[in-house]
């Protein structure tokens, strides 16, 4: 079991804001760490425009990438964890908890929007990541409690097609 | 691109053209594609001119000879300057063009370029890239009313084509002279040397402006091997373009051809099976690769 | 129902051993004519081509066409169960899930059943475009096994050039160079030492020697190789099973790919 604290994410101030800075790239980096984005990451704005969004343009380890900047869906916010440490006051791990089974995740930063970007091929309505948001509205109506007049609603439907 | 736009007097004689490369080998900076061109009346003048291919003449005597052929009235030239990014993105590009594919379409635009301008063009020089019977056909194919010669070392051949490398050769100077370093922050010092692997100089700006994250500068060109002998050893980044590729081996330019490419028919589910990490779900999962996580 | 039974067992054992290296799991299709394989490897640069006629077999009933899936690896066990001289009997039921391998000794005092799970492959059919093939080698197995072991300890590309002096096998590698030339032998005293050139026109290729030295595995199946060459074309490396058919190995070519590294 593990538990994720999001406290953090209530106090505007304690936590770093990520927007326009999260870049979800196609392929796989073996490294996790810092590293100069900055200074070698330039995204260009580029001429073309798809489905109103403008994309951008940028090359990585020679690749050409293009790509485009989503606002996540209203109602829902992009966190990034960190592990939170499992240390007491001596500085000492507790022994009731093994490593692996009970890690506790907290929130380092958040961001409210990222960019996204393709090998080769401009961003669109199709991209699997884009289309991955599809989720959230079956989630909404899936979740959502189910209220008395929902109900009559649907019984009257029934009737009407008898 | 870069040239002398206005559409001459001449144009409207039968013209020649010659076309020359520069900076085709070295691994950072452009590659350039330059061309001249001139009535054929006035090609027993080219002589006079004293042109030499590009690589037997010292920098000061291709620069007097580049100023002064831009003041030859009865000239035209025109030059495609290829951008490292540009070269290192179509060679890694998820459909890969090679760097003779590259040089062929420079050069083929070129000339369209100036037949757009109205030049009348009915002979063609070239130095040749990869078999020069096969890219005599091509160039005849697409350009049907010219007459093309391509030859080994063409730029010492014909005065036009040695114009061509001048022309070419001086752009590629100056470009990497005056090449803005896009990275920032790093000491990024300017001393690449020649930019050919082999030069010492190169190689000691390559492995100084090396970077385990980013590998090098945009001004490097990520797509020649040098680069990726050097790259060993740093941060391993994976493409799903490369997924299937072998790894080169140094001693042979030759790529591996598949049976696809000669007819055989193949089929591709297993690489699909591969991509989808919604593997085993509804296919509105698999379909946008949502995947359930427990454990992070 | 089908049933198949092999008297030279042992030919079925060489068979697996010449192909489950280069494919993984393959569709094997069995109907009246005979049983037979195609597959390409996973990298889509190599192909596997068997047939087994049905006239080779003692005994070969197929009631309908019949595709059975199988890993060759875990058939390649079982078939390392059965006696060189062992009789093998291929059984299977129509719409069943395995496949039955029965082991006879020669003397039939020894019986052994395997039965083995399928496995649901999808595949269609591949299909193998024809060619007209510009020179053809026929040369003993033997010395193209060994040509092809000798020059992968240089190289790892082969080229195969044949012109009117005869066959040349070349490569190149970081310690050196290597080239070995055939020259057309027909006076000799058995037929299968000979090395027969049949040129319409030069050629010159490119190969894996990887590859190659895959296919030279279906050397012990029989004492002569045929490779057929065309530019442009894969090359068909081809060994003739016994009177009863074939398993021929198409490989793509490795083309010119020109990186400068000089001024």
């Amino acid at each position: 079991m593990g538990t994720i604290d999001l406290r953090a994410a209530t106090d505007e101030n304690s936590i770093a804001d990520l927007s326009s800075q999260v870049h979800q790239l196609p392929c796989c980096i073996r490294f996790d760490g810092p590293a100069d984005v900055s200074h070698f990451f330039k995204p260009q704005s580029s001429d073309v425009e798809i489905d109103g969004v403008r994309t951008e343009e940028a090359h990585f380890r020679g690749r050409k990438l293009q790509g485009a900047t989503i606002s996540l869906p209203s109602g829902y916010s992009g966190f990034v964890l960190g592990q939170a440490s499992n240390l007491n006051a001596n500085g000492k791990r507790k022994a009731s908890m093994p490593a692996e089974e009970n890690q506790c995740w907290e929130v380092k930063a958040k961001f409210d929007n990222l960019t996204y970007w393709n090998h080769d091929s401009l961003p669109s309505k199709d991209d699997t990541f884009l289309r991955s948001f599809h989720w959230f509205s079956i989630a909404e109506a899936l979740h959502k409690p189910v209220k008395v007049e929902d109900l009559v609603a649907v019984s009257h439907c029934g009737k009407d097609k008898i | 691109m870069e040239s002398d736009c206005l559409t001459p007097e001449w144009a409207s004689q039968p013209c020649l053209i010659g076309i020359d490369e520069a900076g085709r080998g070295p691994v950072l900076g452009p590659m350039v594609y330059g061309c001249m061109y001139c009535p054929i009346s006035y090609q027993s003048s080219l002589a006079s001119l004293h042109f030499a291919d590009s690589k037997t003449l010292k920098e000061e005597k291709r620069e007097e000879l580049y100023e002064n052929l831009k003041l030859d009235k009865s000239l035209g030239w025109a030059v495609d300057v290829i951008d490292p990014r540009e070269l290192s993105a179509k060679m890694l590009a998820k459909n890969k063009t090679n760097l003779n594919g590259i040089s062929h379409n420079s050069a083929m635009g070129l000339i369209k370029r100036v037949l757009d301008m109205g030049v009348l063009l009915t002979e063609a020089y070239l130095d040749t890239v990869g078999d020069p019977e096969k890219y005599r056909i091509k160039l005849s194919e697409r350009f049907p009313s010219i007459k093309f010669v391509v030859s080994k070392k063409a730029d010492s051949l014909f005065p036009i084509v040695s114009g061509a490398s001048i022309v070419a050769k001086v752009t590629r100077d100056r470009a990497l002279r005056e090449w803005l370093v896009e990275e920032t922050g790093e000491d990024i010092n300017r001393n690449f040397g020649s930019g050919y692997p082999g030069d010492p100089e190169t190689k000691v700006w390559l492995v100084q402006h090396k970077h385990s994250v980013f590998g090098f500068p945009s001004l490097v060109r990520f797509s020649w091997g040098t680069c990726t002998t050097l790259l060993k050893g740093e941060v391993e980044v994976a493409w799903e373009a490369d997924e299937t590729e072998e790894s080169g081996n140094g001693s042979s330019n030759k790529r591996q051809a598949k049976l696809s490419s000669f007819g055989f028919k193949t089929c591709d589910k297993r690489s699909e099976e591969i991509e989808s990490s919604g593997k085993g779900r509804c296919k509105f999962f698999q379909a946008r690769k949502i995947q359930q996580l427990t454990q992070f | 129902m089908l049933e198949l039974r092999l008297v030279q067992g042992s030919l079925l054992k060489k068979v697996l051993e010449s192909i489950k290296d280069l494919v993984n799991d393959a569709n094997f299709d069995c109907s009246s004519t005979g049983f037979s394989l195609q597959a390409m490897d996973s990298s889509h640069v190599a192909l596997v081509s068997l047939l087994l006629r049905s006239e080779g077999f003692e005994h070969y009933r197929c009631d309908r066409n019949l595709s059975m899936g199988m890993n060759l690896g875990n058939m390649s066990k079982m078939l390392k169960c059965a006696g060189n001289d062992d009789i093998i009997t291929i059984k299977a039921d129509d719409g069943g899930d395995t496949v039955t391998f029965m082991f006879e000794s020669p003397t039939q005092d020894k019986i052994a059943d395997f039965e083995m799970k399928l496995m649901d492959i999808d595949s269609e059919h591949l299909g193998i475009p024809d060619a007209e093939y510009h020179s053809i080698v026929r040369m003993p197995s033997n010395e193209f096994s060994r040509i092809c072991k000798d020059l992968s300890s240089i190289g790892d590309t082969v080229v195969i050039s044949v012109t009117k002096e005869g066959v040349k096998f070349s490569t190149a590698g970081d310690i050196g160079t290597a080239n070995i030339v055939l020259r057309q032998n027909t006076t000799v005293d058995k037929p299968e030492d000979a090395i027969v050139i049949e040129m319409k026109e030069p050629v010159s290729l490119s190969f894996a020697l990887r590859y190659m030295n895959s296919f030279t595995k279906a050397t012990p199946l029989s004492d002569t190789v045929t490779i057929s060459l065309s530019s442009e074309l894969p090359v068909v490396v081809e060994y003739k099973v016994a009177e009863m058919g074939y398993i021929r190995y198409y490989l793509a070519p490795k083309i010119e790919e020109e990186e400068d590294t000089n001024p």
